[in-house]
């Protein structure tokens, strides 16, 4: 299985971070979209301190070993996922950018070939994009739980690419001027040739939003291809 | 873990050795920051990280019981003002301990990478070691020359972003006032700094480079990067490459192999594959460093 990976930041004042890694062991890909949405600069440096302790987390990882059994390795790293994301927290409040009643908003993908699992928390839009029937289609992923919900934790999913499936993951803020048909027109899965078409079209997404007043953008987008 | 993949975090405690003890956690907070973890110990301090209440800036603090080291270390990483080293905001005395404030470098030891991979292509290896002459140069041609005495794969960071940095300044000496201890790692320092009575020129810090880029290459360390190393770290100081200049050219004559062309993280030998990076974006509005 092979994979376009494109992303979308939008450049300005921006309380987001995005964190997007794509690598190849041999034939098997490797992929990794992290997404944090802040409101102030607080979380913004919450958001930047938690990506970039994610990306070393990925960096150290035993490639040559997971790459042997995707699936395992995506169970075995999904639990890992699991206690980083809490040391995390813990880090964050002890240091005094996130509290108790507010944690920080982050949802995101890891993908060996085509085992993933997924993890959200907060107002982040997770889309499944492919091309069912002919036809593309967007479906929404991991719906937000409900207000006044005991004790916020992260929601995982593990699950199989389809060929020819796509994930987006975006912040609130890029999905609320958008109708899901925008969405699906404009990330029509075989219609994207190549990750140059789907970085602009991505881009031509940002920039609508970015007209009517979008703030705090980030997109990226997992693109799967036998 | 439930079948269909949702799962609720339980809370746990961090892990002992990364606790911040009240006594550094109380001075840290009357200054102005907060400890959220210890990231590191040595022989006579420990590292914490900080953040500093007013701004949320992330710093390393290190505690060290030996205040003439510290007040020393200051002096050298004030005075080390290059983007190889890590800025140094402050130093302060309470009690028995001092509080050395500086730049937080985030990003993963050379040491840990070696673990985890075994080697580094050559590519890799010469680009490392160009980054380090130069800066390891900058403190050799100060008005009062430095040198840095500790080269090896712990104390250096590699960043998100390829680039490397330099840690810990705690073996450094003026290099016209030296201070007439045998400070270094074996294995890594060269036989005159080890050695009682030793004379101390630029060379010794060509050869710790020098064994630094052998256990990058490992067995790769051969043809003409195997020459450049051997230059570097001959037993007499005589026979190395006398300054970073040298090295630095050295270094530069093998860019022009195409596999010396290759950028961290683009392309890592491991285990007779290549790691191929197809895309590498990290952006916020926040990062340090």
């Amino acid at each position: 299985m092979n994979f376009t990976t494109v992303s979308y930041w939008q450049a300005a004042e921006n309380h987001s971070a995005l964190l997007l890694q794509h690598y190849c062991y041999g034939n098997i890909p490797f992929c990794f979209l992290v997404l944090c949405s802040g409101e102030n600069q607080s979380q913004g440096r919450a958001g930047a301190y938690l990506t970039g302790q994610l990306l070393g987390w990925f960096r150290r990882l035993p490639f040559r070993r997971l790459g042997r059994n995707p699936k395992r390795a995506v169970s075995v790293l999904e639990r890992e996922m699991g206690r980083n994301l809490e040391r995390l927290d813990k880090e964050l409040e002890s240091g005094g950018l996130t509290r108790s009643g507010s944690l920080l908003s982050a949802s995101g993908i890891f993908c060996v070939d085509d085992c993933f699992f997924l993890f959200s928390r907060g107002e982040q839009k997770l889309f499944l994009l492919n091309k069912a029937f002919g036809r593309g289609s967007v479906r929404r992923l991991l719906e937000a739980p409900e207000e006044g919900t005991d004790a916020p934790g992260y929601v995982m999913r593990q699950g199989t690419f389809q060929q020819d499936a796509g994930i987006l993951l975006a912040t609130d803020t890029f999905c609320r001027f958008l109708e899901d048909s925008q969405i699906r027109e404009c990330l029509y899965v075989d219609e994207l040739d190549g990750e140059a078409q789907a970085r602009r079209r991505l881009c031509e997404l940002g920039r609508r939003c970015e007209a009517m007043g979008g703030r705090d953008m980030a997109a990226g987008v997992l693109l799967s291809r036998r | 873990m439930k079948k269909d993949g949702a799962v609720k975090m339980e809370n746990s405690r961090i892990s002992d050795r990364e606790k911040v003890p009240h006594e550094a956690a109380d001075l840290l907070s009357g200054r102005g920051w907060r400890a959220v973890r210890r990231v590191g110990r040595g022989a006579f301090c420990e590292v914490y990280l900080v953040t500093e209440k007013k701004t949320g800036r992330f710093a390393a603090c290190k505690v060290s019981k030996k205040k003439e080291l510290a007040r020393r270390e200051s002096d050298l990483l004030a005075a080390a003002a290059h983007p190889l080293f890590p800025e140094f905001y402050g130093l302060w005395e309470q009690g028995e301990n001092a509080y050395l404030l500086m730049e937080y470098i985030w990003g993963g030891s050379l040491e840990d990478y070696l673990w985890q991979r075994g080697r580094f292509c050559a590519g890799q290896t010469v680009r490392v070691g160009i980054e380090l002459a130069q800066g390891i140069r900058f403190l050799h041609q100060l008005p009062d020359p430095m040198l840095y005495r500790d080269l090896k794969p712990a104390n250096v960071m590699i960043r998100q972003d390829g680039r490397v940095r330099l840690l810990d300044m705690g073996c450094a000496c003026r290099l016209r006032r030296p201070d007439g201890s045998r400070a270094g790692t074996p294995g890594f320092a060269a036989p005159e700094q080890l050695r009682e009575g030793g004379v101390l020129s630029p060379a010794s810090d060509v050869y710790g480079l020098g064994k630094l880029l052998e256990r990058m290459a490992g067995d790769g360390a051969r043809g003409r990067l195997g020459q450049v190393i051997a230059a570097c770290t001959m037993p007499a100081p005589e026979d190395r490459l006398p300054d970073m200049q040298e090295v630095t050219a050295a270094l530069l004559s093998l860019c022009g192999d195409a596999r010396a062309r290759a950028a961290f993280p683009g392309r890592m030998k491991y285990g007779g594959h290549r790691i191929r990076c197809i895309g590498n974006v990290w952006e916020s509005g926040y990062k340090n460093g």
